[in-house]
């Protein structure tokens, strides 16, 4: 693996986990009775961007390497259901956090101070970052999964 | 510096700031209940607590997953299969999930403060104990009676140091 596709897949992984630690701020805070709404619209701003380069990174990593090279050790391998299942289920899942977290973020900045006095709004964007939340880290688990299949 | 030497003290230090988080946390709380209500500065006390035992709780993942990527690209990944390591990861999720559980009052306060304490110090064993001989499910197993033993200590402990306030004289 060349030096590129070494950085390429730390910084995947590294944005991936740090974009669902932003959002669980997110959730946590939404909360809360009293909003800190700069907050809220930082985090999942960050959340967001984070989202964004992990998913174009993991994709030109995806496309240019582990077809290639990964893919068929852990076909041959001991836990072949390590790309079957979970990085099949990983592929499609993935492409909706960037959107998911886009909505987020676009509510945030232009609803702002609404949020807290919409309850149904609100009640919306807490089930909307918990979802937000629970795909990011199955996606990071199931990350765990197929690189521990790679032998 | 190595990677290898950056992310061990990051885990170190989040680990750190979240047993400390834990076990002080446990202590502050109650402290504050003793006189029957939590008053601003031992709320303040408390909110600091948590605020340290988010920031370990942001290190130990970070630098957890910081290991994840070296142990990928330096081809090790058997170690991910480590039973080991498959433990802490769990018991980052369980002290991730009951944080939240606590935020939302979903999670009653005994269980609550016994799953932080003991996935804490669960986490600080697993990782101090390398040489470790023991099965996923093992390692889980002891830890869900070491909750309940947990529980029940931090239960009497409350018991015999939060004793009943007697009503004032007339």
């Amino acid at each position: 693996m060349s030096t590129l596709l070494k950085t390429f897949l730390a910084f995947h992984v590294i944005l991936g986990v740090a974009g669902a630690i932003a959002y669980a701020g997110v959730w946590m805070n939404l909360l809360k009775q009293k909003l800190p709404v700069r907050f809220l619209q930082w985090a999942s701003a960050i959340g967001f961007f984070s989202f964004l380069i992990s998913w174009v990174i993991g994709g030109y990593y995806y496309a240019i390497y582990y077809g290639k090279a990964v893919k068929p050790i852990i076909i041959k391998g001991q836990y072949p259901w390590g790309h079957s299942f979970f990085m099949e289920a990983k592929e499609h899942v993935f492409l909706f956090l960037p959107f998911l977290a886009a909505v987020m973020f676009v509510t945030l900045l232009i609803a702002g101070n609404r949020i807290e006095t919409e309850a149904p709004l609100k009640r919306a964007l807490i089930w909307l970052a918990g979802i937000i939340v629970v795909l990011g880290i199955i996606m990071a688990l199931s990350g765990v999964i197929i690189s521990g299949a790679v032998r | 510096m190595s990677w290898q030497i950056l992310l061990t003290f990051s885990h170190i230090i989040g680990t750190v700031l979240g047993v400390g988080g834990a076990t002080f946390a446990e202590f502050f709380y109650m402290k504050a209940l003793k006189d029957g209500h939590v008053d601003p500065e031992e709320g303040d006390f408390l909110k600091a607590t948590y605020r340290m035992l988010r920031i370990g709780m942001v290190l130990l993942i970070l630098s957890g997953f910081g290991f994840f990527v070296l142990y990928r690209i330096n081809g090790r990944a058997e170690l991910l299969y480590d039973p080991r390591f498959l433990a802490k990861v769990t018991l980052t999720a369980i002290i991730f999930f009951n944080a939240l559980l606590l935020q939302t009052k979903k999670m009653p306060l005994w269980l609550g403060s016994a799953l932080s304490f003991t996935s804490w110090y669960g986490a600080l064993v697993l990782g101090a104990w390398r040489g470790i001989d023991a099965s996923y499910l093992a390692i889980i197993a002891w830890y869900a009676g070491a909750v309940l033993g947990v529980a029940f200590v931090l239960h009497i402990i409350r018991k015999l140091y939060l004793k009943p306030i007697p009503p004032a004289s007339p």
